[in-house]
Parts: structure tokens; C-alpha cells; sequence
């Protein structure tokens, strides 16, 4: 005897609709995206700020500035700029919004101008995008926030302008400020390495969190690991310590003759550019010692440097001790 | 803010091996890719020209330097002949005697 069984047809499609899940919106977009970067690009996935040190937490020059130094641009907490500001300083502040541990403290007597770039992937490429920008602000904040595509930070040359939004205000509490910028239909110029963020600042005024994001909207910011972050900034500056004695040694080939001893040393992370280096301290010049060291030959990842003592021995050597050689990339 | 003039920090420049050594402190490699290397060419196109790495005055220093650190290592690469000789009798040669003698002749303190 044969029995037959037979079984309605099922519509699985039907069938999970029926479960009815909770999934909501967010969770329906998820079940229809068709590639893995969707899923990444729901989330927000990955990377997502632009802006490298934009929540203030690293500080290789030092905490604390004076606000009018002389001379252009100069660079104060890692990958910001400052320019103007009358009497008084630039300091690392506690004073923070929940969840951040640092801000950018305006403790001058005058009002500055500062910035930071976004390094382009390539020479006069980025895509064509809408982006956000968002960031926090505490005291008085009377300015536009500018953004163009330069060469360099503080040159107007082949400058390409992509927007300019007005933020003025007392914020007497911290504040988040957020708009979108769109980079749809503007091209850099070929020569122009950066998109180039500025704005002015008053007096008492604090800034944290400023965070450049692909997207219409501001997510939350992207806090990174103190490690991650100083990694990120050393590619535009970082310093090697020779403040201790016995940190480093310059030698004198036995086959030069007498003359100055170099020595080759290992940036902790490739540079953008060939560095400037400047080297404070008080550098040793006893016999043993090679006195203030200047860079005989810059290269992306390693350095050598050359001791300034007066010659030495073929096949001598003398320490470098008393300084630090700081590297400067930035653009 | 767009700053015309980015060479009013640049006091004094001299050429070094590898770029330009700056305000007596700031090494600066010759990379148009570098922001202070940027600013120094602005500077040149101004019409200013950096100075040479060295004086004639050092130049000769230097030289002079350089001569006084290898009689001094000759000296006392030989020491040991003059030990020998004080403590055994055993006679310096004399050709040693007289590199030695070219050697003190060749030193000029202060350099």
C-alpha cells in the first residue's frame, strides 16, 4: 500500500512577516541591505571621524600657549593651528561635556583664529560627498566656520572654497553644534593637499568634540584610545626624547677621519612630508657629548642627525643628551 | 583667514646639506611638500639669499678643529711608547719621536 503525504506550500517571506518581530525601521533597513558595506554604513561602522584629535586629548607641544606669538601660524594642541590672540595662553581644559575628558581653552586676552585640516587621500582629490560637521561649544562663539580646499594651512593659494556657516553665539552652557558641508560638485585644485577647517574664537571660549563625518547626520563622536589618537598625530609631529643622558649615541665612521658624529634614528610612525626639526634643551657639551644636534639627512620614517660639538676621532662616538628633536610635518 | 606674507618668521637662513638651517634653530629639509620649506622658497623668490653653512672664519676653525682631534688621538694612540720608555728604558723609536713631535706642533689650544 502507498501512502501519500502532501504539505501546503509554505511562503517563508509571508511567514516571517507574520512573526511580526520588532524590528523596526533600522532593523527592516538592515534585513534589506544587500552588501556588507551597507550593514558597515548603517551602523556607522568603522571609522568615521575625519578630524584627527578633535575631542583635545593630545598635546606633544605642551599644554599650554601663548596666545600671540609671533610669526604666522603656529601649531599648539596636535593637528590645530592658531593664529592672533593678544596676551595670555591656550590651554588644555578639564572643563568638558559628559563623556569627553578634555577641550581647547581660550584663556587670552584677544580673540584668535584657529584651524585644522583634513589631509586629502591624494593631491587634489576628495570625493564629492555630503558630510557633517558637528562639534561642542561653551562661551562666546561669534564666528563663521569656514571650510575651502588648500595647499596649505594660512595660504589663500589655489584656495577653492566649499562653504561657510554662520555659528555666532553665547552658549552658556555646553552646546552642540552641528550642519552638514557638501562637497557635491566642487573639485579641489590640483595642487591642494588639505581640506582646511577654521574658525574664530572670543575670549572664555571652549570647543571639544569637533568631529567631520561622511553622512546628513551628526553621530555620536567617535572617541578613540589615547594611543590611536597620538599614532594618528604623529604622522604630522612627534618628538624624539634625548632629555636623559644615555637615550642616544652619534658615532664618527673609522673610515671619515676626524669630523662630526651622526647617527641615525626611527620615527615612531612615517611622516607625511620630510620634518622640520627644531630642538630645544640644554643640550651637553662636555668632551663625552655632541652638543645641539641638527639633521644632516631628513627621510619619512628615520632621521639622521649630526652632533655639533666640534670633530671628533675616526671611530668615535658621543652622546646626545640634554634635548628633545621634535618634527614638524604638519600642513 | 589667508596670511599674504608667511616669511616675516624667517630672521636668518643658512644652506645646510640637506635644506636650510633656520633662525640658528629649525632644520629645514628642502621638500616642497614641507610648509617651511614652502615659506623659504617664498622667501628666496623676495630676493633674499641664504647664507653659506659656513664662515671662512669657521671653515678654517673647523679645519683647524679637525686637526687637533687627530694629533691629539696620534698622541695618545702612542702614550703607551713614552710609558714603555719611563718605566723599562726600552728606547722610543725615532720616528715616533718625530710624528710625535708634529703632532704637539700641530695642535692650536683654543680652536
Amino acid at each position: 500500500m502507498t501512502v501519500k503525504i502532501t504539505r501546503p506550500s509554505i511562503n517563508i517571506r509571508e511567514t516571517l512577516d507574520e512573526l511580526n518581530k520588532p524590528s523596526g525601521i533600522a532593523g527592516n533597513a538592515m534585513l534589506a541591505a544587500e552588501t556588507p558595506q551597507e550593514h558597515r554604513d548603517l551602523i556607522g561602522a568603522g571609522r568615521r571621524n575625519l578630524i584627527i584629535n578633535g575631542g583635545f586629548d593630545v598635546w606633544q607641544r605642551g599644554t599650554s600657549h601663548a596666545a600671540g606669538t609671533a610669526g604666522g601660524i603656529t601649531y599648539t594642541t596636535d593637528r590645530w593651528w592658531r593664529y592672533g590672540g593678544g596676551s595670555g595662553t591656550l590651554e588644555k581644559s578639564t572643563d568638558a561635556p559628559s563623556g569627553f575628558p578634555n577641550s581647547f581653552y581660550v584663556n587670552s586676552t584677544g580673540s584668535l583664529t584657529i584651524g585644522t585640516t583634513v589631509e586629502l587621500p591624494r593631491l587634489g582629490y576628495f570625493p564629492q560627498q555630503v558630510m557633517t560637521f558637528s562639534m561642542y561649544v561653551k562661551g562666546s562663539f561669534t564666528s563663521n566656520i569656514i571650510f575651502n580646499f588648500r595647499n596649505l594651512s594660512g595660504s589663500g593659494t589655489d584656495q577653492v572654497d566649499i562653504s561657510t556657516q554662520s555659528q555666532a553665539g553665547f552658549y552658556s552652557e555646553w552646546t552642540r553644534l552641528s550642519f552638514t558641508v557638501d562637497t557635491t560638485g566642487i573639485t579641489p585644485h590640483a595642487n591642494n593637499t588639505a581640506l582646511h577647517i577654521e574658525m574664530g574664537m572670543q575670549v572664555g571660549c571652549r570647543i571639544t568634540g569637533a568631529q567631520l563625518e561622511v553622512g546628513s547626520v551628526a553621530t555620536d563622536f567617535e572617541h578613540r584610545s589615547y594611543g590611536e589618537e597620538l599614532a594618528l598625530c604623529q604622522r604630522y609631529y612627534q618628538t624624539l626624547d634625548f632629555s636623559r643622558s644615555m637615550l642616544g649615541v652619534l658615532h664618527r665612521a673609522t673610515s671619515a677621519g676626524s669630523g662630526s658624529p651622526y647617527g641615525n634614528f626611527t620615527l615612531a610612525t612615517p611622516m607625511r612630508a620630510y620634518p622640520t626639526m627644531t630642538a630645544p634643551g640644554s643640550w651637553g657639551t662636555a668632551a663625552d657629548q655632541a652638543g645641539v644636534p641638527d639633521v644632516y639627512e631628513p627621510g619619512l620614517s628615520n632621521v639622521t642627525l649630526r652632533g655639533n660639538n666640534g670633530p671628533i676621532t675616526a671611530g668615535g662616538s658621543q652622546w646626545i643628551r640634554g634635548g628633545f628633536c621634535n618634527f614638524d610635518a604638519e600642513l | 583667514m589667508n596670511i599674504e606674507s608667511n616669511t616675516a618668521w624667517i630672521i636668518s637662513c643658512k644652506t645646510q646639506e640637506s635644506g636650510w638651517l633656520v633662525n640658528g634653530n629649525m632644520s629645514v629639509p628642502n621638500d616642497p611638500a614641507n610648509r617651511h620649506c614652502v615659506n623659504i622658497l617664498e622667501w628666496i623668490a623676495e630676493g633674499n639669499t641664504p647664507a653659506p653653512q659656513y664662515t671662512d672664519e669657521e671653515i678654517a676653525a673647523n679645519a683647524q678643529a679637525q686637526i687637533n682631534a687627530t694629533s691629539a688621538a696620534y698622541l695618545a694612540s702612542t702614550d703607551w711608547y713614552v710609558t714603555r720608555n719611563s718605566e723599562t728604558g726600552a728606547a722610543i723609536p725615532d720616528n715616533i719621536t718625530a710624528a710625535r713631535a708634529d703632532a704637539r706642533a700641530a695642535i692650536v689650544e683654543g680652536t
